[in-house]
């Protein structure tokens, strides 16, 4: 099957790649339109790393064949800081130590980002369930969940 | 090794009626939310061919109210399941397998319909569907059929659905609101694990506290979800006593040979099976 070209909105620009139909989303975003923040760590939809969201909903970008991606809003973690300052969850993660090595760092803001969007008081579980779908092999996920409790605190 | 892309062909349904055009000529495999097929993909084990999106299809998305009946449309992600009122209301197990289905990004992209086609032993949501007498709709250009899904899987992955056939509703039956229901996973984590074992569980009595309906499903326990159907029989029309409850783990003991695989051994799956129903049965009682 020849090359098609898709359509999508990339953190607000409008953009158009040429690639196969079922070329991963995630690769479209690294490699054709050159936004590299967007990482991919197990390939499988195992580990979140690669998450962003698709129309405002948080998915696995691993996942995705680019066709499906034709006429969406696409957001990865470059959406988050505006020219001059860090998203409050993005704050959090810097001062309290949310990252080490970095690579599950911004699936985690992601789905962090997606629990807020949708709840403005989570309790401590809520929090586990929004990033029970992140895996972290450096923090021990105690400074993760930290940084997200200190972003609510912020918020405030 | 990954796949090579140029080999998968790829079409976009842009209407129900053309996803059934499509696949009553030509044979093509449908993909939903991709959270099965991509996988594969990328791990180089998915044969190249032809692919439908279907994902598109909004006809298929809708979860509504119909007399003694909700209609569960097949592209409903497990998100929308467990956030809507209706499956809250009436079969609150549906909304438990999607809350333990993957993790929210997964939840947001994998459909109930899916997870049916995809006919993995260890799907989350057909043993709550199982229990709950699920109907389902295999559509295709000369019309529509229900049949049972407990007919549904025949062997493993092998569906009694044609191949012209797409799956297209799922129809539950709004039951006694009295009766007793329970979902459990057994996995190495609560979230992301595909299931060592899941269990549904529902238990109905009548005024003399006499088991009237009982339905216990089985996930990973098999090549295909299944019911215990003859320790359904054994249970029904008795009251549950410690004699009962002992007898019907036996009965279970005997009834089930699991499947032993990367996750878990044959025997470890039996004597946690064995355990969940004993769990199930003395809580039921209190019930």
């Amino acid at each position: 099957m020849n090359k098609t070209t898709v359509n999508f909105e990339l953190n607000g620009a409008p953009t158009q790649v040429s690639t196969y139909p079922m070329a991963r989303l995630l690769d479209v975003i690294r490699e054709d339109a050159q936004m590299t923040g967007t990482k991919e760590g197990c390939g499988e939809g195992e580990c979140g790393a690669c998450s962003i969201f698709m129309d405002g909903k948080l998915v696995n970008s691993c996942l995705v064949p680019a066709l499906q991606a034709n006429g969406k809003k696409i957001e990865t973690v470059e959406s988050l800081a505006s020219e001059s300052a860090l998203s409050k969850i993005q704050q959090a993660f810097f001062i309290h130590g949310g990252a080490q090595c970095g690579i599950c760092t911004p699936g985690m803001l992601m789905a962090a980002t997606d629990l807020l969007k949708t709840n403005s008081s989570p309790t401590d579980e809520d929090i586990r369930e929004a990033l029970a779908g992140n895996l972290c092999r450096c923090t021990g996920y105690t400074k993760i969940f930290k940084s997200v409790l200190e972003a609510l605190k912020a918020d405030q | 090794m990954k796949s090579y892309l140029p080999e998968f062909h790829l079409t976009k349904a842009t209407s129900l009626k053309h996803a059934l055009d499509i696949i009553s000529t030509s044979t093509i495999t449908p993909i939903a939310g991709g959270t099965d097929i991509m996988v594969l993909l990328d791990a180089g084990k998915l044969p190249p061919g032809n692919f439908l999106d279907i994902n598109s299809i909004d006809s298929l998305k809708n979860i509504t109210e119909d007399g003694d009946y909700i209609y569960i449309g097949a592209l409903n992600t497990f998100t929308d399941i467990r956030e809507n009122n209706l499956c809250q209301q009436y079969f609150p197990m549906m909304c438990e397998a999607g809350r333990w289905s993957g993790a929210r990004a997964i939840q947001n992209r994998g459909t109930i319909g899916g997870n049916i086609c995809n006919a993995s032993p260890a799907g989350d949501t057909p043993p709550a569907l199982l229990c709950y007498d699920a109907e389902i709709e295999l559509s295709c250009v000369d019309g529509t059929r229900w049949i049972n899904y407990h007919e549904f899987h025949l062997d493993y992955k092998k569906l009694a659905k044609k191949p012209h056939e797409l799956l297209t509703k799922i129809r539950i039956k709004k039951t006694n609101p009295n009766r007793f229901e329970l979902y459990q996973k057994v996995g190495t984590r609560l979230a992301q694990a595909i299931s060592k074992i899941c269990f549904a569980g529902l238990i109905e009595f009548d005024a003399d506290k006499r088991v009237k309906k009982v339905r216990l499903s089985w996930g990973a326990m098999g090549p295909y979800v299944l019911r215990s159907f003859k320790v359904e029989d054994f249970i029904c029309g008795n009251k549950i006593d410690d004699a009962l409850i002992e007898s019907s783990v036996k009965q279970l003991g005997q009834e089930l040979s699991p499947i032993g695989d990367i996750r878990s051994s044959s025997d470890y799956r039996k004597h946690v099976a064995m355990n969940l129903l004993k769990h199930f049965l003395i809580t039921s009682k209190g019930h």
